[in-house]
């Protein structure tokens, strides 16, 4: 055997590394074109294929959730024997980029919430699944509520698809109520001030034992109050323009929040809001422990009140309207669980069998729903769900499927709207904001430029 | 024939070719040794801080399929232009490393100088006031954050004597302060290297003082703190560049004192005095996916960090003493 010199194993270390350094500077250069590949077909069941396997990567982490997505997932293996498809649990929207600006996105991700449907949608990260439902038949509008079709559409693409649904309501304490004299929930802005503040009971030194509502805006999931769906505002105009100035909608709900804070003093609910921020989800919220008479929720909270204080007697209305707006009331914010297909994934028609499987199986979505504490999100799940009568269920899933409900518009910007909103809204509840007519013209401008540099 | 001097030239030459050549191939050798390391650094550390370069000049959204635009200075100007985030970002940094550090610096002086003080049990004080510094940021930041909780033990204390606790973490107007008691807590790694300092401090630099007859005070003012003084400037400089990249227990902090929210709604809690420089970065880059324009914000902060640290060495030279140094 012939030995090489030293010094050309050396070189030849560095050449090879050197190439790999240009191999791997190449190849996480961004951009190129969207490769969204064309169904081929809907491939019946019974078909011969190749074994093929998928990657399913989702943000759910409890053991009961894994197991609903591992037994339906395992369902679809008995459905089509030849696909195989791995779970992966506690994947975020940050790790799915991560994977897609590498270059190895999974076949399907499932996000906790529709934020970045927009903002993936219009950048190519995801496939239009319109092609795919129209093979397998499934007309979108007779399977899911159409209010879960605002959060997954962009532009006219089905870039997701919902799985199970979140509706947010206003809890309220009966004997609360009762002992205040007030025969039924708040149905505009005026009633729910005046039961706030008739349900508010102060201690003898001053400070409050129970506030009727607090609506702070970064307090627990009140932010959902502000989205524009109580006023009948949305985000922009049919030109896409902000219309935070222009729409008195938004001024209104603010001053809903100022008054009552006004009411209570700001101290007071800096208190409440440090006492109980940490415990909106366990046993020491602040509506399980009867610190406050009503909370805005989501409808998963009924799960948590099931465990943590199950005798609690207490209703789910929706949240009021304006006083000049009644007939609209009913109507409620709505979101939810996505599914999204990765529009590089090698496997797209199986990846969408996946995803057709998850989002559409009735008894995978029931079983997940009471898993979850969330709204079963297909028509035939809702009427086949067990919970649907319940009192509480039946609030939310009204809410849901009420034609006036829907979810802020979605933007090529992505999350950053509704944040930036939530920025302004709590520099406003402590008189940072100045002018409120001024600062929600700045604040359009801002949206706006934000919006256009995102490339919408 | 060749003349003497021109044969001794030519025989010095022959003589260095025969020694290149030896080693040019030990110079392969040794690029081939530290060849794993050369291309560990150019992949990992050579190529993402020039691909930042580049990208902050672009508009590329990590996980984005759209074609990136180069867009020149317009992520830097948007930075200034910036209404809201990118300042308040700027001005809860600057609080941080104005009012933090030299706290921080003066708690590790003072607390060094009382372990110099200890005559008996000094190596259990030294223990139990480095041990601290070896528990990891984000294990501390949950300690304090359970500690601080408005209904916490340290509020319970406080009611006990009369005091009404703050909301600490959950209040904007404390949640800096609680950063900054958190930090006095581990300055463990500080504090050693200025009891080190004082401890090598010449005793006889002492006696002479107290024969003149300066107190403890003036000792400490015009004995121990020029002796000390490197120290101190490292302690300053380096707490400054940490601080200028202050992220782990803010974004701890604001995470666990409101675990509803998502994580881009959660940054800055409560009410943005939590949002410092860096974790603006991380939101831009890694929860809104504008990757061009957190590279600039990075490349920012590092301009400025370089800035300062050149003006800080300068300004050194006025107030620092180094005894052995020319």
């Amino acid at each position: 055997m012939k030995h090489q010199p030293s010094h050309t194993i050396a070189r030849s270390c560095l050449v090879a590394g050197l190439a790999l350094v240009t191999a791997l500077a190449t190849a996480c250069t961004g951009g190129g074109s969207n490769k969204a590949a064309a169904p081929a077909s809907v491939i019946a069941t019974d078909a011969s294929h190749a074994p093929t396997s998928i990657t399913v990567w989702s943000f759910n982490t409890l053991a009961k959730e894994v197991k609903a997505f591992q037994d339906d997932l395992g369902r679809l293996h008995q459905k089509y024997p030849w696909l195989t498809v791995k779970f992966v649990p506690g994947k975020d929207d940050a790790a799915f980029a991560k994977a897609v600006a590498a270059g190895d996105p999974p076949d399907v991700f499932i996000s906790t919430a529709p934020d970045y449907v927009g903002q993936f949608c219009h950048n190519g990260t995801v496939l239009d699944m319109s092609q795919y439902l129209k093979l397998a038949n499934i007309d979108v509008t007779k399977t899911f509520p159409a209010a879960s079709l605002v959060y997954t559409q962009y532009q006219g693409k089905q870039c997701a698809l919902p799985l199970l649904t979140d509706a947010y309501g206003l809890y309220y304490n009966k004997k609360m109520f009762a002992a205040a004299g007030i025969a039924s929930p708040p149905k505009t802005f005026s009633e729910l001030i005046d039961d706030a503040k008739k349900l508010t009971v102060k201690n003898a030194d001053g400070s409050i034992k129970t506030f009727g509502l607090v609506t702070r805006t970064d307090y627990n999931l009140n932010a959902n109050i502000f989205t524009g769906v109580h006023t009948n505002s949305k985000f922009y105009d049919a030109a896409g323009k902000a219309t935070f100035a222009s729409d008195p909608g938004w001024a209104n709900i603010l001053q809903l929040d100022k008054s009552l804070q006004d009411f209570y003093g700001a101290g007071n609910v800096q208190k409440f809001v440090g006492q109980y921020q940490p415990h909106s989800d366990d046993a020491a919220n602040a509506f399980v422990k009867g610190a406050a008479a009503m909370e805005y929720d989501g409808e998963w909270h009924i799960g948590e009140i099931a465990d943590e204080a199950p005798n609690l007697d207490y209703g789910i209305a929706p949240f009021p309207v304006p006083d000049d707006q009644l007939s609209r009331y009913g109507v409620g914010n709505t979101q939810g669980t996505v599914v999204y297909i990765p529009s590089r994934t090698k496997h797209a028609q199986e990846a969408y069998f996946a995803a057709q499987q998850l989002t559409t199986d009735t008894t995978f979505l029931t079983t997940l729903a009471d898993a979850v504490s969330n709204v079963p999100s297909t028509f035939d799940s809702l009427k086949a769900w067990d919970q649907a009568g319940n009192e509480h269920w039946k609030a939310m899933i009204d809410i849901l499927t009420n034609p006036g409900s829907y979810y802020k518009q979605l933007t090529a910007a992505g999350a950053q709207d509704a944040t930036a909103w939530g920025t302004f809204t709590q520099n406003y509840e402590r008189g940072k904001a100045g002018d409120l007519t001024a600062a929600l013209k700045k604040f359009d401008q801002q949206v706006n430029t934000m919006n256009a540099q995102a490339g919408q | 024939m060749l003349a003497g001097p021109a044969r001794s030239v030519k025989g010095a030459e022959a003589r260095r070719s025969r020694r290149r050549r030896p080693d040019r191939a030990r110079w392969w050798v040794v690029l081939g040794f530290l060849s794993p390391f050369l291309i560990g650094l150019a992949v990992f550390v050579v190529y993402p801080v020039l691909a930042t370069l580049y990208y902050s000049f672009t508009d590329y959204q990590a996980g984005s399929y759209q074609p990136v635009n180069w867009v020149g200075l317009r992520n830097y100007r948007t930075m200034f232009a910036d209404t809201q985030v990118f300042w308040v970002a700027v001005r809860n940094t600057v609080w941080m490393v104005l009012i933090m550090v030299p706290i921080q610096t003066v708690w590790a002086i003072f607390v060094a100088w009382i372990l110099t003080r200890i005559r008996r049990g000094a190596l259990v004080y030294r223990t139990i006031y480095f041990l601290p510094a070896m528990v990891p940021i984000v294990a501390t930041a949950l300690s304090f954050i359970v500690m601080l909780n408005p209904v916490g033990p340290l509020n319970h204390l406080l009611s006990d004597v009369g005091i009404t606790g703050p909301g600490w973490f959950s209040d904007a107007a404390w949640s800096k302060p609680s950063l900054v008691l958190m930090a006095l807590w581990t300055v463990g790694n500080t504090m050693i290297l200025f009891l080190a300092g004082m401890l090598d401090v010449p005793k006889s630099l002492y006696e002479a003082a107290e024969i003149d007859g300066a107190g403890a005070w003036k000792q400490f003012l015009h004995v121990t703190l020029p002796g000390i003084s490197p120290i101190v400037f490292f302690s300053l400089l380096t707490g400054m560049i940490y601080t200028f990249q202050y992220f782990t227990e803010a974004f701890v902090a604001s995470g666990s004192a409101n675990p509803i929210l998502s994580s881009n709604e959660s940054i800055g809690y409560p009410q943005d005095s939590l949002l410092f420089y860096t974790t603006e970065i991380y939101r831009q880059g890694f929860q809104y996916f504008r990757t061009g324009y957190a590279s600039a914000m990075a490349w920012l902060l590092f301009l400025v960090i370089f800035a300062f640290t050149l003006v800080f060495i300068r300004g050194s030279r006025r107030w620092v003493y180094y005894g052995g140094a020319r």
